[in-house]
């Protein structure tokens, strides 16, 4: 799994909107170049990834997209005789694949957050986005504690299909019923700051957006929609 | 959108990402990814279901660096739609009725995600169900089929037992949530 990477490449200094359209463009050539030609995306990814100097990216990105090769290449070429369909499908994932890590990699989730504040999106977005963030990890400790717990007492997970659906049972109730619990409390206290008063909120640290990272924003995003007309009226 | 529900969701998409880990514990092929969703279509309805599923499949993606999970979107809002539907007509109030809304589902949900899985990822969208989609093209399924039939084994089976855990759940449920959440009391058939 690949996190913000601390760094000053390209992508990390510019507007997160301006990173996610570049990233936008990419994938969608991955997906709009007609043939083999989609290969060179692959390249254009791994250049990203060493621009951005974030090489922990491949770490997690070649174990993602080896298995798609083989069961790719298998299923189109070995046993469909249509190598090119197996080799287009394979570059079109890894390169997405790429993109995306090193967008992860060089845009923060609190920049994001509140580059979509300072961009006037509505409150609710950017708080289920950023209170998600924070409850996932704490659900996911929940869950471990249950299985734990349930474990302690003499739960066993295995044997046959109905004994494990069975088991789901002692596992996922009381972990749904104690996300349940702390509801009234965390309402109390949203309703006490005003989240839903309807006044635009105001970002604590808007990211810059001077000219030249509009101009690459909206350029990247006019190219990637001439992409699509291309892909769909030409080739 | 009330405060109530911004705190719910949140809650709720936790739950569908830690599901995964109960899942492995007991081993079973399935992923109980949309619990949390069908959780939030009983309480709260089925547009607070749309904004829990497209959340919980955008958070998926970001968490585990791959991005192939957001194509499969229009699952999760299949999903809520559908479950405020059948909670709406009092779909939980008994085991078999919730059992085969489950598997209506389970068709539904293999019917949108098989396209997704084959024209666009080419038939491979994870280990395992690649795996099951080699052996049924090796034994002469098309390719088409195979995908096809590998998705509605593990869509079946996934969405019943979603369903199943559900109804324990809502019969669990204490009066305070349920006062709380008035829908629920519709989903288990009581006006």
């Amino acid at each position: 799994m690949v996190g913000y990477i601390p760094g000053d490449g390209p992508m990390h200094r510019t507007h997160p909107l301006t990173a996610l359209s570049i990233v936008v463009l990419v994938a969608t050539g991955a997906f709009a170049v007609p043939g083999m030609w989609n290969t060179a995306f692959v390249g254009v990814a791994v250049v990203l990834v060493l621009v951005e100097r974030v090489p922990r990216v491949f770490k997690t990105a070649v174990p993602l997209a080896l298995p798609f090769w083989f069961f790719l290449l298998l299923l189109h070429g070995l046993m469909g005789d249509d190598w090119q369909r197996g080799v287009i499908l394979a570059a079109r994932i890894t390169t997405m694949v790429f993109v995306f890590l090193v967008f992860l990699a060089s845009v923060h989730p609190a920049r994001l957050v509140e580059a979509f504040v300072a961009k006037k999106a509505p409150f609710f977005v950017a708080f289920l986005f950023a209170a998600t963030l924070q409850a996932v990890p704490d659900l996911r400790s929940r869950a471990a504690a249950v299985l734990e717990a349930q474990r302690c007492r003499g739960l066993r997970a295995g044997g046959g299909l109905a004994n494990r659906v069975g088991a789901l049972v002692p596992l996922t109730v009381p972990l749904v019923m104690s996300a349940l619990a702390g509801l009234d409390e965390k309402t109390v206290a949203l309703e006490t700051r005003g989240a839903t008063g309807g006044a635009a909120k105001t970002p604590l640290n808007p990211p810059a957006d001077p000219l030249s990272s509009r101009i690459v924003r909206w350029s990247s995003l006019l190219a990637a929609v001439v992409l699509v007309w291309t892909r769909v009226t030409l080739w | 959108m009330s405060p109530r529900l911004l705190a719910l969701i949140p809650l709720a998409v936790g739950i569908n990402l830690a599901m995964g880990l109960i899942v492995q514990a007991v081993g079973l092929p399935i992923f109980l990814d949309t619990i949390g969703t069908v959780l939030v279509a009983v309480l709260a309805g089925s547009r607070a279901a749309v904004v829990t599923g497209t959340l919980s499949q955008t958070v998926f993606t970001v968490l585990s660096g791959n991005p192939m999970w957001l194509y499969f979107l229009p699952l999760q809002v299949t999903v809520a739609l559908y479950a405020g539907f059948v909670a709406s007509k009092g779909g939980f109030r008994s085991l078999p009725t919730a059992v085969l809304w489950g598997i209506g589902l389970g068709i539904l949900a293999a019917t949108l995600s098989w396209p997704i899985s084959f024209h666009v990822f080419g038939g491979v969208t994870s280990v395992g169900m690649a795996l099951v989609v080699t052996v049924l093209e090796f034994i002469g399924a098309p390719l088409g089929v195979a995908v096809y039939a590998a998705s509605m084994m593990v869509d079946i089976t996934d969405k019943m037992v979603t369903f199943i855990m559900l109804r324990s759940l809502l019969v669990s449920l204490p009066r305070r949530v349920v006062g709380r959440f008035p829908r629920s009391a519709v989903a288990m058939g009581s006006d």
